[in-house]
C-alpha cells in the first residue's frame, strides 16, 4: 500500500467479518495454482523459497 | 493527499509478537513502492502514508536496501525521525556473509539515520555463502547492538532451520495472498512448530487484488510488473477473471476489494490455527 488512503483501506481489514461460509467460499475460489503465470520473471524464479 | 479523512482515529489494532518478543501491530506497512517500484515513486506521498499508518496502529515498517539503492530506506528514516518510538523498523541485505553484512548494515543505517534496526532480514538466501556463516555474521551484529532482531525472507525450510540452530530467527517474511497460498503447505507449519513470526508480503498480489489492474495497459510503461508472467496478455485476462467471486463478497460487506483480500488472512489463520488445535476459537 502506497497512498495515505490504501493505509486506511487496509487498516479497514481488521474490522471485516467473514463467517465460515465466505472463507469458505473463498477458499474454494481461491486454491493453490489458481492463477495463470509466474509471480516473478521465470529467469527469477531459482531465487525463491532456497 | 487523496481520501484521507482527518477523524481522530483511536489506535487499537491487535498485535502479533515477532519471534524475539517485539509486538507489533497485525498490520505492517511496506516502503517497497514508494521508492518506484512499480510506477514513478513519490518520497512525499511514502512519508504521508507512513505518518498516517503509525496513527491508525501500524508499527512494523519494512525496507531494504535494495528498494531504490536506499531512497526507500531515506524516506522511512526521515518519516520516523520525530517518532522513533512508535516504530519497529526492519530492513533487508542483499546478500550473505561476514564481509557483505558488517558494510550493509552500515550503509543502511546510515540511509535509515538510526543506530540500530529493530529487525534485519537477509533479503534473499544467498546461493555463495551457506546460511550458518551469514546467521553467525547476523548473530555479531545483534552484539554490536546495530540489529535487534534476525530475519529471513524468501528462504525455504531447510535454510529456515538451519538458520534457526545458528541464532533465533524471529521472522519470515515471504509472499502470501490468495493468489499465492504455498506458504500454506510449508512455511506456516515451520514457522509455527519453530515460534518465527510469519510476514506475508505483497498481500495483495502487488496490486492484482484491488481489482483495479485489468489489463496490461493499467500499467505504467515503466512498472516493473510488466516483466511477470501474472500481469501478461492471457494470463492477466485469466487472473483478473478469478476476481469475481472476491468483488461481489466486497460489494455484498460494503468494503473495498483490497479490504477483503486483506481481511481473508485473519480468518485463513484462525482456520489454519483451528485445524493444528482441533479447537474452534475466534480470532484474536
Ligand atoms: N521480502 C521480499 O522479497 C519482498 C518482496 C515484495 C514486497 N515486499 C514488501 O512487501 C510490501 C508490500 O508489497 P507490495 O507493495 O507488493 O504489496 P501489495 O499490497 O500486494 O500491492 C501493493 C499495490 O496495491 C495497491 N493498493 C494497495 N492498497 C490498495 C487499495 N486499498 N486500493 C487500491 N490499490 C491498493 C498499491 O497501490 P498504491 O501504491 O496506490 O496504494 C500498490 O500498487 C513492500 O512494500 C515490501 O516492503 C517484500
Amino acid at each position: 500500500m502506497g497512498r495515505p488512503s490504501s493505509v486506511d483501506r487496509a487498516v479497514e481489514a481488521a474490522d471485516v467479518t467473514l463467517s465460515a461460509d465466505d472463507l469458505a467460499a473463498l477458499d474454494a475460489a481461491f486454491p493453490i495454482g489458481v492463477v495463470a503465470g509466474a509471480r516473478y520473471p521465470e529467469a527469477y524464479m531459482p531465487s525463491l523459497g532456497r | 493527499m487523496t481520501g484521507t479523512d482527518d477523524r481522530m482515529t483511536e489506535a487499537h489494532m491487535e498485535t502479533r509478537t515477532l519471534g524475539d518478543g517485539t509486538p507489533v501491530g497485525a498490520i505492517a506497512l511496506g516502503a517497497m513502492a514508494f521508492a518506484g517500484f512499480y510506477a514513478g515513486g513519490d518520497d512525499e506521498e511514502g512519508v504521508r502514508a507512513i505518518h498516517r499508518a503509525l496513527d491508525l496502529g501500524v508499527t512494523l515498517l519494512d525496507t531494504a536496501e535494495a528498494y531504490g539503492q536506499g531512497r526507500s530506506e531515506g524516506l522511512v528514516g526521515r518519516a520516523v525521525r520525530d517518532r522513533r518510538d512508535r516504530a519497529v523498523i526492519a530492513t533487508k541485505a542483499s546478500r550473505g556473509g561476514p564481509a557483505y553484512l558488517r558494510e550493509a548494515i552500515d550503509r543502511s543505517l546510515g540511509h535509515l539515520g538510526l543506530d540500530h534496526v529493530d529487525l534485519y532480514y537477509l533479503h534473499r538466501v544467498d546461493p555463495e555463502v551457506p546460511i550458518e556463516e551469514t546467521m553467525g555474521a547476523m548473530a555479531d551484529l545483534v552484539a554490536a547492538g546495530k540489529v535487534r532482531a534476525v530475519g529471513l525472507s524468501e528462504a525455504g525450510p531447510d535454510t529456515i532451520r538451519r538458520a534457526h540452530a545458528v541464532h533465533p530467527v524471529a521472522a519470515l517474511q515471504t509472499e502470501y495472498s490468495l493468489f499465492h497460498r504455498d506458504p500454506e503447505r510449508d512455511l506456516l507449519p515451520v514457522t509455527r512448530e519453530l515460534g518465527i513470526a510469519y510476514v506475508a508480503y505483497s498481500p495483495l498480489s502487488r496490486g492484482l487484488l484491488t481489482g483495479r489492474i485489468r489489463g496490461e495497459d493499467d500499467l505504467d510503461a515503466g512498472d516493473w510488473r510488466r516483466q511477470v508472467p501474472r500481469f501478461q496478455g492471457a494470463n492477466l485476462a485469466h487472473n483478473v477473471a478469478l476476481l469475481a467471486p472476491l468483488e461481489e463478497m466486497a460489494r455484498a460487506k460494503g468494503v473495498s476489494t483490497a479490504t477483503l483480500a486483506l481481511a481473508s488472512f485473519r480468518w485463513w489463520a484462525w482456520a489454519v490455527r483451528r485445524a493444528w488445535t482441533g479447537r474452534s476459537r475466534r480470532p484474536t
